[in-house]
This record gives C-alpha cells, sequence and structure tokens, in this order.
C-alpha cells in the first residue's frame, strides 16, 4: 500500500459539514480514534464537556443509528466509525484530526452538540482525564496500560525480548504493515484491558493505534528510516467464539468471533477516501478532500484567490484515492446446525488487506466488530425503516483446516484441503474444549475401556463383537510412518466382510459411515473405476476442464465404506489396489497428469458368488477376488449364517426390545454418539503410538508362526501366505490398540490382541465345516489340517516304500505301480492324484527324480 | 368487556399490544428489561381464542380472499415451514414524547420515529419464516377448517395510522393481479400517486416473468381453493426459542396482518435492490405483499397430520367419543375396509395391508435404520380395466388422509428438477423441491405409467434420493458445499405392473381382484373415518413382556423353518402386528394379532411368484 500524501497538519475541512447539521445524528463512536499531538486531547476535553444532550448513548442501546459508507449508498445518518479508516494508513490522521479539529474549533459555549452523546459514566473532569465516550474508561489509564502490554509482555519469562518489541521491529524489517496481536495473550497479561477491548473495541484499537505508531517511531529510527507506514493492529484468537446464532442485539459494536464457512464474495468495490478536484477555469488543484460518510465535500469555491471562481470544480476521478472494499457471506459450519433448522448466515465487510483473502468454500474464524446500521425507506428519503441490517466489521481472518482438538500433524501436506475434518469439528469454547479433554483422557485410564467401546459402536446391531473390534481399530487407525528414505507406511486399516446376505452386513457399513463423516458409501455395481478416483468434468464457471475427485479422493483421510464389492467390475477393483497400497491415486487422462492423495481407509462388504457360502471350498473360490487384492485387507472377516437356536433366541429377544423398549436401555454403560466420535477424534490426532521392545518381540514371534504354517507341503498353487504385509497389519492393529487407550506405548497385551484379532479374522474365513475344527490353513493354503496330515503320512509311506523297493540308480518304478503298492498296504482311499502329490513333493525334497510316469531313485 | 374484547382484539390487535405495552413499561424498570417477554401477549390472545366462537371468527388466509381482510386485523394461517430467513433485529422501542412506544408486531414506521433526535432506540430481534400452504393438503381438510372462518366476515374498520384508503387500494391491487396481471389503470382514482406508482413497480417487477411456481416455492406446485390461488406467507415470529419450530413443520400462526404501502413502495427500486440482494439478502423485499402477505406473529401452534384434521374443539370430542366405544371402533375399521377393498376390486388381502400401510408412521430411529414405515408396492397387473386403479386408489387415498399427493413417474418429471430441495445463494432461498414434504405426507408412486426415456443425471440423482427416502427418512438438502440431511416422515406407496421395481418398498402385495365386489367409499361416512384414521394413529402403543415369550419362539421357529429369513423380515413382522393392533384401536399386542399377521404374510408371501421381489 502505498502512501496517501500526508495531509497538512492544519486544513480544516470546515466547509459544507457544520457540527450543527450533525446535531440529530447522534454518534456514538465517531472521532474516538486520536493521532497526533496531546494538546488535541485536552481540546477534546473541553468540547466534550460541552456536549448537548443527545440521543442516545449507544452503550446501552447497542446501536447508533448510523451507516458505514457502503460504496454508492449515500447515507447521512450520523457516522459510526467507518472501518476504513483503521485500514487505511495515515488516513485516520486526516479524518481524526479534521474530526477533532472541528470539534475544538468550536468554543466550549457553543452546543455544537455534534458527536457527543450523552454519557453514562459520568462527566468527564475538564483538562484533567479524558474519557471514552459514554463510558468511565479512563484514557491515558488505557494508554499506559497499552504500552506495559507491548513493552514488556513475554510469553515464556525467560524470554529476553518482549515478544511484541521483537514482532515490531520484524516488521519494520520487512516492510509490513499488520501487527497480529494474540488477544490471548493479552488475557493473560491484563484481563481488565481485554475485556475493555472486547466491550469497547473501536476506542481500544484507536489507542493501540496510536501508541503502537509512538513506539515504532524509535524503532524505524533506529533500523529503518525510510519507514513510514502506519501499522494496523489486529486482533485474532479471541477467548471465546461465538455461535452464529447466538449474535444478538445486545452485541452490537463488540468485539466477536464467529467461524463459518464462506459461501460468497463480492467483486472489489472500490471505495472514494480523497477527492481530487481541479478547476475549470484556472486549472488550480486545490489539496486532496477527505471523504467522509460517502459525501464529498465538493468545494464551492475555487481556493486560488486570483480565480475564486464558482462552481467550477470538477472531479478528477484517477488521481483520487480509493480503497477496496469487498463483501462476503459467512454461513455456519455444517456440524454447527441444529437439526431441523436452515443455516445462518452473516455479512462480513472486508477492508484492504482482507480483500481477496478467502474465497467461497474455505473454512474461517473470523474476528472484527459486529455492527448494525439502519436503512432508510429509499435513497432519496430520510425516513428510516424499523430494521436494521447487521454485519461484522471484518478484522481479521483466520483460515481454518484443523479442528480445535487438532494438534500439528507432521504428515499434513496440503493445508487448503479440507473442508471437512475427519471427524466432526466442535465449536467449543476453550472451557468446554478443556472439560471434554478431561473427561476423555479419564475414559481413557478405565481398565474396560475397550469392552465399552466395544458395546458403544453400533448397539442396535446384535453381537458380532469381534468384527466390531475390528471396525474400531479401523476407526482409530494406527500410525502412519515417514522413513528418511522417502518410503511411508500407511496407517490405515483395510477391512473386507464376506458373508450370507442378510447378516447386518449393510448396517455395520453405514454405521460406520455415519460416524466417520468424511467417508464415501459406494455400491460396487454403480461405481465405475472413474467414478471412483477422479474424473475430468467441464467447469461451469470458467468452462475449462477441471479435475473431480471421485469417492476415494473424497473420502481422504477418512473411510470409504463399498457396498457389493464382488460386484465391482475388475477394471474398478484394479483401481483400488494402488489406493490400498499407495494411498494414491494417479490419474492421466485428458491432458492432465496428477496424482492425488487418497489416505483413506477401506471398508468392504461382499457377498459370496451363490446365495450361501459354500464351506466345502475355499474362501478364494466363494469370492472371487484375486489374491493380490485380498492380501491387501488388514482383516477378512466371514460373517456366516449358522443356524442355531441359541442364537436365534438371543437375536429375537434383541429384536422384540427393540421394537418396544426404550432404545437407551441398551447402552449401558457405554459411550453415547457424540462422546465416541469426540473420544475418536481426539485420540487420533494427539495419541501416536510407539511400539515397546517386549511387544515387538511378540509380533515377531507370532508372525514367525504365521508364516510358518503357510509353508506345508502340498499346498496348493492359490494361498494367501502370510507376508510382510500381514506384519504390517499386525502392526497397526497393534498401535490401534494401544491408541485406544490413549497409551503412548504399545504394550504387550496390544500385541497380544492384535494377533488373536488377526487369528480370529482369519479362523472365521477358515473354518473347517467338514472336521468341525477351526483350521488355519484353510484360508492361507486351501488345505485343511486333517487334509494336511493325510498328505504328510502319505509322503512319509511312499518315502519308506521307495526306500524298500528302489535303490540309488537302480530300475525305475511306475507310478500306476506305486499306487497298487499303496492301496495294499494302506487302508484309506488313495487316488493317483494325492500319490502325484506326494511324489512331486518327494522330487522337490530330492529324494527321487520323475519323469512322466516313472520314478528314480536319487 | 367481553364483547368489546374481542372486537378489538380481531379488528384491533395493536391497540391489545400497545395497552399491554403501556402497562408492561410502568411495571419495568429499565427499557432492556421489556425486550425479554412478551408483556403477556400470548397469554392474552390465546385466553381470548379459547372462548367460544372466538377462534373461528378469526379470518383466514387462504379461505377468505386477501382483499376483504383489512390489514393490522388479526388472522389466521396454516401452513408448512418452508425455509427459514436471518434474523432481523428492528427497533423495539423508542422514547416519543413522554413515553415510550413500540413498534413489535408491525412493520411500518410511524411518522414520529422519522424525526431526528429520537432518542433511547432498541433494537429486538425477531425471525422470519417463509411459509407455505402445506404441500399435498387435501381439499376436504381445508373445506372443514375453512368453513368455519367465514362467518367471521370482518367489517370494514381500520387501524387509525395506516391512510384509510388502504384496503381499497389493496384490493384494487387483488383485482389487478386476480385479472391476468394487467396493470389495470382504471381502476385507481383516489390517491393516484401511491397508487399509481405501486402499480408501475409491480408491473416493473420481474418476478411476475419467472415462473411463479418456483418463486413462490411450492414443493408440489400451486394449487388453489375456492378460486383463491393459495399463498404462501412470510411470518415475523417474536419470543419463540430457536428449537421450538424446525424446517417442515406445519404450524398453525395466528397474527397481525400488516401492509405497509410506504414498505412495499421502496422494496422495488432498482439499484437499491441490487445491492440488497447481496449485501442483506433481503428476500422479504423481492416478493410483494400483494402476493405474499406479511404476519406478525401472535401466538403459534404446531400441527402434525394426526391431529390437523382434530383443530377444532368439536371434532375433537367426537374422535374422543369414537376411541371411547369400542364397539365403534370396530364398525369403523369393517368400513374401511370394505370400501378400500370396493377401490381394489375385491381383494381383501390387498385391502389389510393397504389400510396398515396407511397408519404407518415412524415409531422410533435406530442409528442405520428407522422402525415403523411400512411402505408398500401393489403390483397390478397390466390390463385395460387395471389402468385406473392406481388413480383410484390415489383418490381413495385422498379422501381418507388429509396430506397425500400421486406422482405418476415418468421420464420428463425426472429429468426436469432435483427434487431434492438446494439452496440458492444467490437469492438466499432455499429453493424447493418435490420432496420436501410436511411429516405424515402420503405419497403415491406410480410406475405403471412409465414409458421409455433416457435419464440425465438429475433424473438419476432423483431416483436416489426418492430411494434412500423410502429407505431412510430422510433427505440431502443440497448446500452446495455440504449437504443437509433432513429427516422426513413419508409413507410412500408404490403401484407398479411387475414384482421387481428399482424402488425398495418393504411389502410386495400381489393384486388378486376377486369376484366379489364390494362398494367404494360412501360419503357421509367418510367424516368418521377420517377421525378413525387420525384417532388410531395417535394411540400410544405400549407392549407388554407378556407375549415376549412367544414371539421369540415364533421368531426361532421361522428361521430354523429355513427360507431366507433376515433381521429385516423380523422387523416387519413386529411392526405390522403393531399396526394390526392399533388399527382395531387398542393398545396392547394379543396374541390373535399376532397369529393374524403372520397368516397375511404367509398369504402374501404366496402370491408373490417364484422370482419374486
Amino acid at each position: 500500500m502505498e502512501d496517501p500524501p500526508p495531509s497538512p497538519p492544519h486544513a480544516i475541512s470546515d466547509g459544507p459539514s457544520s457540527p450543527l447539521s450533525d446535531a440529530g445524528e447522534p454518534t456514538s463512536s465517531q472521532g474516538r480514534r486520536r493521532r497526533g499531538e496531546s494538546s488535541e486531547r485536552r481540546r477534546r476535553s473541553v468540547s466534550r464537556a460541552s456536549s448537548q444532550g443527545n440521543p442516545s448513548s449507544p452503550l446501552d442501546f447497542g446501536t447508533p443509528q448510523g451507516t458505514p459508507n457502503y460504496g454508492g449508498f449515500n447515507s447521512n445518518l450520523g457516522t459510526p466509525f467507518t472501518p476504513r479508516n483503521r485500514n487505511t494508513p495515515l488516513y485516520n490522521a486526516n479524518r481524526l484530526s479534521s474530526g477533532l479539529r472541528r470539534r475544538s474549533r468550536q468554543p466550549p459555549i457553543s452546543p455544537g452538540g455534534s458527536q457527543a452523546p450523552s454519557s453514562d459514566g459520568g462527566e468527564p473532569a475538564l483538562g484533567a482525564q479524558q474519557l471514552v465516550w459514554g463510558t468511565n474508561i479512563c484514557v491515558e489509564d488505557v494508554e499506559r496500560a497499552v504500552e506495559r502490554f507491548i513493552k514488556y509482555y513475554r510469553e515464556k519469562p525467560e524470554d529476553l525480548e518482549a515478544k511484541y518489541m521483537k514482532l515490531l521491529e520484524q516488521i519494520i524489517n520487512e516492510e509490513l504493515i499488520t501487527l497480529n496481536i494474540d488477544a490471548r495473550d493479552l488475557w493473560n497479561s491484563d484481563e481488565d484491558l481485554y475485556v475493555k477491548m472486547v466491550r469497547y473495541p473501536l476506542e481500544i484499537l484507536a489507542i493501540f493505534d496510536i501508541q503502537i505508531a509512538k513506539m515504532e517511531k524509535p524503532i524505524a529510527d533506529a533500523i529503518n528510516p525510510t519507514f513510514d507506514k502506519h501499522i494496523q493492529v489486529r486482533f485474532h484468537n479471541l477467548k471465546e467464539s461465538m455461535h452464529m446464532r447466538d449474535l444478538n442485539p445486545s452485541d452490537i459494536e463488540k468485539m466477536v468471533s464467529v467461524k463459518g464457512m464462506i459461501i460468497r464474495c463480492s467483486a472489489i468495490i472500490p471505495e472514494i477516501k480523497e477527492a481530487l478536484f481541479k478547476c475549470l477555469v484556472c486549472g488550480h488543484s486545490p489539496l486532496p478532500v477527505p471523504v467522509e460518510r460517502g459525501l464529498v465535500d465538493e468545494p464551492t469555491r475555487c481556493p486560488r484567490e486570483e480565480c475564486a471562481a464558482r462552481n467550477s470544480m470538477s472531479l478528477i476521478h484517477n488521481r483520487c484515492r480509493f480503497a477496496d472494499k469487498q463483501l462476503v457471506r459467512l454461513q455456519e459450519t455444517p456440524d454447527a446446525i441444529p437439526e431441523g433448522e436452515t443455516p445462518h448466515t452473516v455479512s462480513l465487510c472486508m477492508y484492504d488487506t482482507l480483500v481477496d483473502a478467502a474465497k467461497p468454500g474455505d473454512r474461517v474464524e473470523v474476528t472484527g466488530i459486529f455492527r448494525a446500521m439502519a436503512v432508510r425507506l429509499g435513497p432519496a428519503q430520510r425516513t428510516l425503516k424499523s430494521l436494521y441490517r447487521t454485519y461484522i466489521d471484518c478484522l481479521h481472518l483466520k483460515k481454518q483446516d484443523k479442528s480445535r482438538m487438532q494438534a500439528e500433524d507432521p504428515f499434513e501436506k496440503d493445508k487448503e484441503n479440507d473442508y471437512f475434518s475427519p471427524f466432526p469439528e466442535s465449536n467449543f469454547t476453550t472451557e468446554d474444549s478443556d472439560a471434554q479433554v478431561e473427561k476423555i483422557r479419564e475414559l481413557s485410564q478405565l481398565p474396560d475401556i475397550y469392552e465399552r467401546l466395544t458395546r458403544s459402536l453400533a448397539p442396535s446391531i446384535w453381537e458380532l463383537e469381534d468384527i466390531k473390534k475390528g471396525l474400531l481399530c479401523q476407526l482409530f487407525g494406527g500410525s502412519a510412518k515417514k522413513l528418511q528414505s522417502g518410503a511411508s507406511f500407511r496407517g490405515d486399516i483395510n477391512v473386507l466382510l464376506v458373508g450370507d446376505p442378510g447378516t447386518s452386513k449393510s448396517q455395520l457399513l453405514q454405521y460406520v459411515h455415519k460416524l466417520a463423516p468424511r467417508g464415501i458409501y459406494t455400491s460396487g455395481r454403480g461405481s465405475s473405476a472413474v467414478g471412483l478416483t477422479a474424473y475430468v468434468a467441464k467447469d461451469p464457471e470458467t468452462k475449462e476442464m477441471v479435475l473431480e475427485s471421485g469417492a476415494l479422493v473424497l473420502s481422504d483421510r477418512g473411510i470409504c465404506c463399498i457396498d457389493e464389492f464382488d460386484k465391482m467390475s475388475d477394471n474398478a477393483r484394479s483401481m483400488l489396489h494402488e489406493v490400498m497400497e499407495q494411498q494414491t491415486v494417479s490419474v492421466a487422462k485428458s491432458g492432465i497428469i496428477a496424482s492425488l492423495n487418497a489416505r483413506t481407509s477401506v471398508l468392504a462388504c461382499a457377498n459370496p458368488s451363490g446365495s450361501r457360502y459354500n464351506p466345502r471350498l475355499s474362501v478364494i473360490d466363494n469370492i472371487h477376488l484375486p489374491p493380490t487384492l485380498l492380501s491387501r485387507f488388514d482383516l477378512i472377516y466371514l460373517v456366516l449364517d449358522k443356524p442355531d437356536e441359541q442364537n436365534d433366541r438371543r437375536l429375537a429377544r434383541h429384536l422384540v426390545a427393540l421394537h418396544f423398549l426404550n432404545p437407551e436401555v441398551h447402552v449401558h454403560e457405554g459411550l453415547d454418539l457424540p462422546t465416541l466420535t469426540a473420544y475418536i477424534s481426539y485420540s487420533r490426532h494427539h495419541c501416536h503410538p510407539k511400539l515397546s521392545d517386549e511387544a515387538a518381540e511378540d509380533l515377531i514371534n507370532g508372525y514367525v508362526a504365521m508364516r510358518r504354517k503357510g509353508n506345508f507341503p502340498g499346498s496348493s498353487k492359490k494361498v494367501i501366505t502370510a507376508t510382510p504385509r500381514q506384519l504390517e497389519s499386525i502392526i497397526r492393529l497393534s498401535e490401534a490398540l494401544a491408541r485406544m487407550r490413549l497409551s503412548d506405548v504399545v504394550e504387550r497385551r496390544d500385541a497380544a490382541e492384535a494377533l488373536r484379532l488377526m487369528d480370529v479374522a482369519l479362523q472365521q474365513s477358515a473354518t473347517d465345516h467338514a472336521t468341525g475344527t477351526i483350521d488355519m490353513d484353510l484360508i492361507t493354503t486351501g488345505v485343511s489340517a486333517s487334509e494336511r496330515t493325510r498328505r504328510s503320512n502319505l509322503v512319509s509311506a511312499i518315502r519308506n516304500m521307495i526306500a524298500e523297493k528302489l535303490q540309488a540308480g537302480s530300475s525305475s518304478l511306475r507310478a500306476p505301480q506305486l499306487l497298487e503298492e499303496m492301496r495294499k498296504e494302506s487302508t484309506g482311499d488313495i487316488s493317483l492324484n494325492d500319490i502325484r502329490n506326494a511324489l512331486s513333493t518327494l522330487a522337490v525334497e530330492g529324494y527321487i527324480s520323475i519323469q512322466g510316469d516313472t520314478i528314480r531313485r536319487v | 368487556m367481553g364483547k368489546e374484547i374481542s372486537v378489538d382484539c380481531i379488528r384491533d390487535p395493536l391497540g391489545t399490544v400497545d395497552s399491554l405495552f403501556n402497562s408492561a413499561t410502568c411495571s419495568v424498570n429499565s427499557t432492556s428489561q421489556l425486550a425479554r417477554w412478551d408483556w403477556g401477549v400470548k397469554d392474552y390472545f390465546e385466553k381470548f381464542l379459547l372462548q367460544q366462537g372466538n377462534y373461528a371468527q378469526v379470518p383466514e388466509i387462504n379461505s377468505t380472499p386477501l382483499s376483504a381482510i383489512p390489514a393490522n386485523t388479526l388472522v389466521r394461517f396454516r401452513g408448512m415451514v418452508q425455509d427459514m430467513f436471518e434474523n432481523e433485529f428492528y427497533v423495539g422501542c423508542y422514547k416519543s414524547g413522554e413515553g415510550l412506544r413500540t413498534t413489535k408486531y408491525t412493520d411500518s414506521v410511524t411518522p414520529d420515529f422519522c424525526r431526528p433526535g429520537r432518542d433511547s432506540v432498541e433494537l429486538w430481534e425477531r425471525r422470519i419464516l417463509y411459509c407455505v400452504p402445506v404441500p399435498g393438503e387435501n381439499q376436504w381438510v381445508k373445506e372443514v377448517l375453512a368453513s368455519s372462518a367465514e362467518t367471521g366476515e370482518c367489517s370494514v374498520s381500520r387501524r387509525s395510522s395506516s391512510p384509510g384508503s388502504q384496503a381499497e387500494k389493496r384490493q384494487r391491487d387483488e383485482g389487478g393481479s386476480n385479472i391476468d396481471m394487467d396493470v389495470d389503470i382504471n381502476n385507481g382514482s383516489t390517491d393516484e400517486s401511491s397508487e399509481a406508482k405501486r402499480r408501475r413497480e409491480e408491473a416493473s417487477t420481474s418476478w411476475r416473468e419467472e415462473k411463479t411456481g418456483w418463486d413462490l416455492n411450492f414443493p408440489l406446485g400451486e394449487t388453489s381453493f375456492r378460486a383463491m390461488p393459495l399463498r404462501p406467507c412470510i411470518l415475523k415470529v417474536y419470543d419463540s426459542a430457536e428449537s421450538q419450530i424446525m424446517l417442515n413443520d406445519v404450524i398453525e400462526f395466528i397474527g397481525i396482518l400488516t401492509f405497509d404501502p410506504e414498505l412495499s413502495a421502496s422494496s422495488f427500486v432498482k439499484s437499491e435492490a441490487e445491492l440488497d440482494s447481496f449485501m442483506e439478502s433481503n428476500v422479504c423485499s423481492r416478493l410483494p405483499q400483494s402476493q405474499v402477505p406479511r404476519i406478525h406473529c401472535v401466538t403459534l401452534r404446531k400441527l402434525t397430520p394426526n391431529n390437523m384434521v382434530s383443530v377444532l374443539p368439536e371434532l375433537q370430542k367426537k374422535q374422543a367419543e369414537i376411541l371411547a366405544t369400542p364397539g365403534s371402533v370396530k364398525h369403523l375399521r369393517d368400513t374401511v375396509l370394505k370400501g378400500l377393498a370396493g377401490v381394489l376390486k375385491g381383494d381383501l388381502l390387498a385391502a389389510e395391508y393397504l389400510l396398515l400401510h396407511l397408519l404407518s408412521q415412524i415409531h422410533k430411529r435406530l442409528d442405520t435404520m428407522v422402525l415403523g414405515p411400512v411402505s408398500l408396492k401393489i403390483v397390478i397387473a397390466p390390463s385395460p380395466e387395471n389402468s385406473t386403479l392406481p388413480s383410484e386408489i390415489a383418490q381413495a387415498v385422498r379422501a381418507l388422509l388429509p396430506c397425500s399427493y400421486m406422482m405418476p413417474l415418468s421420464c420428463e418429471g425426472l429429468n426436469k428438477a432435483p427434487w431434492a430441495p438446494r439452496k440458492d445463494y444467490e437469492q438466499n432461498r432455499l429453493a424447493t423441491g418435490v420432496l420436501q414434504l410436511a411429516a405424515g405426507t402420503h405419497l403415491t408412486v406410480d410406475l405403471t405409467s412409465m414409458t421409455e426415456g433416457k435419464l440425465n443425471a438429475t433424473g438419476v440423482q432423483n431416483l436416489c434420493t426418492l430411494k434412500k427416502m423410502m429407505q431412510f427418512q430422510t433427505v440431502d438438502y443440497d448446500f452446495k458445499y455440504h449437504p443437509v440431511e433432513m429427516s422426513t416422515d413419508v409413507s410412500v406407496l408404490v403401484t407398479s405392473n411387475g414384482a421387481r421395481s428399482f424402488l425398495p418398498s418393504d411389502i410386495c402385495v400381489v393384486h388378486v381382484p376377486s369376484a366379489s365386489c364390494s362398494s367404494p367409499f360412501d360419503e357421509k361416512d367418510l367424516g368418521n373415518l377420517r377421525l378413525y384414521l387420525g384417532a388410531v394413529r395417535n394411540l400410544a402403543y405400549n407392549q407388554g413382556t407378556s407375549l415376549n415369550e412367544v414371539l421369540e419362539n415364533d421368531l426361532v421357529e421361522a428361521s430354523r423353518s429355513g427360507g431366507n429369513m433376515t433381521v429385516e423380515t423380523y422387523h416387519r413382522w413386529l411392526t405390522l402386528a403393531r399396526l394390526q393392533t392399533i388399527s382395531h384401536g387398542e393398545t396392547e399386542l394379543r396374541i390373535e394379532h399376532w397369529r393374524k399377521t403372520r397368516e397375511m404374510e404367509r398369504l402374501r408371501m404366496d402370491r408373490i411368484p417364484s422370482k419374486g421381489c
């Protein structure tokens, strides 16, 4: 911002707006900003004493009947403080001083009422104390307090320099113009000043500005003598942030802070600040005329004595000074909308540097002054409607991309991305959120928190305990890690539910989708590969091709629920490979080549081919999913519908109760939904557990045991063996479990539980119906244990037989012969195939060599 | 004092308000306290309305012509909250001369307000709602509730503050708008300047050229009653808790109708309107007062479809009588069944299901599902004599339920506009859609008249919205950056030709016409039937624990005997049993009803072809 020309110190625009004409309009806040010499202060006090009882003290009744300037909208209704004054450098001086001087010109005798409303808070003593309009706040005290704060405030006692002095120096060095003051600091150092600031923001801000100007002078002289900008003070981070709905008439003229989402921005409106005229007769240009309240005081006579022509001035618009203004509408955040209502909006007025600071769709926190202005019935009429328009004068804008309970996430790469945080953001005040955090911490100390969480998840769905535990782990998630080499390990857990129809799988999906709102629910049948990832669309406004996010990208940092997974086309499924492991989506189409983040957890639900699960076949044969994709799922649950009387009875009881009893009876000792989401949100962001050594040992042992089971002779080709992926899954699960307890260390019991969960998940998919026992091998190898023992027996029998019958290097044996022999010896039913399998195993061992049907001993 | 008050309250409510205000000001210390309570206005008016005959005398907006109602009188309006605007801050009271004056319950600005140098102005807040006449409200409801208002024809006494010829002005304007929207200049004689000015403005406002249906935001299109187009209203509500009124509620408002020529004149100046449209987004200024009256609400009452019928005290008494005598309930039930069977060409089973379906409403919401609503699909064999069956069914429903709507599904209907409401940020309004319906509305979706065609993106979206509504009873309102889920309670009846369709209905009944035909509904029975339906819906169902054993055993038995028993089936049976019980006017489940339900289900399943739904 360039400097406006310094105004002559004594140019008084005494012209058309005479003080008396202002008499009718009470201006509560005009002229409170003061710059300049202290002599003016004294003069001001004099005139104040002579103020005539005029309309309202604004403080009692909230509103001045004043209008700020709306570009083009002329209003003569008395001025409140136009906000532009604060933001325009040095301009304040002119306006203020002119206002002041106008007042000071009046001798105490003449009423000139002008701008003094009847003060409620006591008459100022002449000359001794200056008080702010209508209050009993002593100006000098405030000045001193401000000075103290800025000069001496330190965040931590051991800091060397005062925080704001350091900032000031920095600003002067870098030639910036804004000093952001954190209101919390003010509260910590001087509560009284904070309260005053919130209640009478305009005055206090004026005082701040003046003090800063005074203080910056010596510093500027020392560091950067050419610095002559006016530093504006902006407050932010007020102690409490209000809901938009709670703004009521008593908040007018107070500093408020609201959160919301921007829905509309107007174009930039230039507002005229100084008007330059030129005499048509003699060509003389008087000095720029400050524009007040939308009225431009056109000089009627040319000031040059030689000319003195009347009504000869014309406005030269491109040498006038303008300031930027923008009108923005802010709407309530979606989660602050109460049930059954539409969102409220509020208008914002942004000036100068704040213009275009945010665009529609951003979530922001706005600090500003809430104002109301009366409207006229028509631009040409003086009568007022009984309505008032309200808006917020914006002082400071902060874009929010994190929820209040979020700590610094080191892997947060794109700050502008998040419309929604992974779990609902809450509009808490600090006290509320502290209380909430306390409660959460207490809950985490309970010994049975794990069971409680399980109980509170989807209480209306019956049983399915282990599945719920798995889903809980998914909601909590493991921790993502990034190595120095650049490889990163994902922290998201993917879960697959397979099972018979009618077993509430879809309900579980719906529930999880509701719980984690930043998620997408799609049905496999209805999704295309493109729709899942990203597609190219034509932007209606700019008519360009833009990339629109598909389901997976939209559920970044959330959970993507996919139903009917098996019915998805293969095309679509292949997309998932990349998403689930690399957590990115690569797009190369229509000239747009990009790689988008898709850090989502996938919760999928599949039905077996054929209407029911066929226990005789292995998992892979039942659901036609390639084993590579299956291995990317950390947990695979099999939900079978076994007719079981006890189960059914319990289910029936549960259902009958649902219909007729009060549902709250169910969740006894469980957490209700808001607490649950708060708990999850808090733990996700604040707790990053690390493995302890014993836990690591346990995990390694468990993993090795799992591997061993897979490595068995005679296993068929399509198996799911335990890969390092499984180890990672277990690590993630154990981290999620540790997170549930808000503990920073993964302990042995977490590791044990993680192993157990993994087992259970696999067990469910590996129940051997033939023997009725649980056989993990059915899923890992496709072969049940009984089958395995049979085979191993066969192998050893054949080995013995070959040892008897054949010698190394001697004649060969033919397989059918062997079959005969085996049949004679053993009782079981052996087929040629079995013999062949056993022989191939022996060949692998190196015991024999096989050519076609002939067996030769090695 | 009685007669005087009644006249005052209806004809001059502001006077009453003023007197109450004055007495209130004497009793408070500071003016700021006046904001916090309503000085007894609401109680006073409520007491007044409870007195005999007074309620009937208050004219109703949509049953008496607007021109017949003078400004600043007490009126009634019954509508559904379609949109909520921003809260307004207005001048609550101000000192004028010696005493305080209030502008609560008015829009207008009294002359002495405009004088500069006024002092002590207080700002208060009020809430603005935009209400449309209840979508799908059937004619008989309007008749029942309106006929009593006709007797209260207001005479022409007007409040002194507004110019006397105001009512005539509006009348002329009314006449102008009814006649083909032409500017009828011949009529305006007295007070030419403002009258002509207003006509000019109204002729020049662009909204007339737009489709009025959309601009006035009627979800189901414009309708009329007694040859008058139905009007929406802008309601200004004072002193009510925010949570009391929710979107899509049906509310009856009683308040003061205001009409201010000064306000309407100013609101159509174009330049201001442009700036206004963004900065203030004051939608009110874009809706002219002759089409959308403004009412300042004094008291309100929520209505649900169950008690809409019995809003009038005499009807309430009748309803209680019906419930009290057990024989009458049975008799009415049989009458309904006979009538429905007549419509359905003698199919008793389908008639039973239809009755239970008409009685269903949301019982409870669980996390992932909704208990209570039973959506029904009637499969009609495609034959020429059955072609009118869907519309006949819809007509029967229309005669029985207070709010219903029939929607034949077609490509154009689906492709035309989104059905879910969405927020229009340009106009700062909620642009309505077909699915913005009050709780308890009944929707008949007719698939028998579908023809071949292509659906575009909007069409697909609409189908998804409809499906979601049928399954979860929520509709997502589109707020451009995020959807807002609103819960609904709409029972959906689908009539289709085939058993399988893309709309997920809970119950599918195949229509089998039988030889024995009974006659359709008899006119004189209808009144009682409506009361019966409203009454039994309200019954508080309470299931005793005595039957739990039996129920559980049955469920276990059923799952063991095979077939695909799912959780949904169990829920359905329990819900049907509940509906069966209340249709008999009882509140506790009895074993006979349970058995009957099982039997009905068995018969129904038998009818479905093996490939079935």
